[in-house]
């Protein structure tokens, strides 16, 4: 992606960061709980939701220039 | 069967205390040992000492002070076999920069994922997408 430029590029590169956790976390639980598990719909989301945001960064970014 | 290969070292090197967990907790479940270190300069102290064993350096480029391809640089100098993953939240200031990557040298754009870390560290390694079997070091 390309490098806005202002001030954008360090939000977004903190943004990114915090994504990069919270999906590589929701990643892990996915693979490590439970197929029967009660919470592992909302889990769904939480992983669902983390990808559609990752899908959004380029226009975010366009956003930014 | 795959043959068995001696479970490999992952320096993690991010200043960023969440993402050098994230990274850790998907290496460790891919078999992988994980050192972890908070700048540039830890690594290049740590890595001073020859007992200590590593195969991969996973180089977050956005940090303060030593960034992560001046560190790569000293580090290979001494470590030709290192290999290392470049990570960032910008690809193409990368590319401008650096626009070969040597062997033993690929890049992973923040915000990774599971699937896209644990394989980008497995071709780098083995130049397959999923690692072969590993034997654990004590």
């Amino acid at each position: 992606m390309s490098e806005p430029a202002g001030r954008e590029p360090e939000v977004i590169h903190r943004f990114k960061n915090h994504l990069a956790v919270m999906i590589s976390f929701a990643d892990l639980l996915m693979l490590e709980m439970p197929e029967d598990s009660p919470h592992r719909a909302d889990l769904a989301e939480i992983h669902k939701a983390g990808r559609a945001a990752m899908a959004l960064l380029p226009e975010l970014e366009k956003l930014g220039r | 069967m795959p043959k068995q290969v001696a479970q490999p070292v992952v320096l993690v090197v991010d200043d960023e205390e969440p993402i050098r967990h994230a990274a850790r907790r998907i290496l460790e479940t891919g078999g992988y040992k994980v050192l972890d270190v908070e700048n540039g300069a830890r690594a290049v102290e740590l890595l001073t000492d020859e007992s200590i064993a590593v195969d991969l350096l996973m180089a977050d480029l956005e940090m303060p002070e030593l960034t992560g391809e001046e560190m790569a640089r000293q580090l290979r100098a001494k470590r030709r076999d290192l290999k290392v993953l470049y990570v960032s939240a910008y690809v193409d200031r990368l590319l401008n920069e650096r626009p070969i990557l040597w062997e033993g040298e690929a890049f992973l754009e923040k915000p990774f994922t599971f699937e896209g870390l644990s394989e980008a560290v497995s071709l780098l390694l083995f130049g397959t997408l999923k690692p072969p079997p590993m034997t654990r070091a004590s």
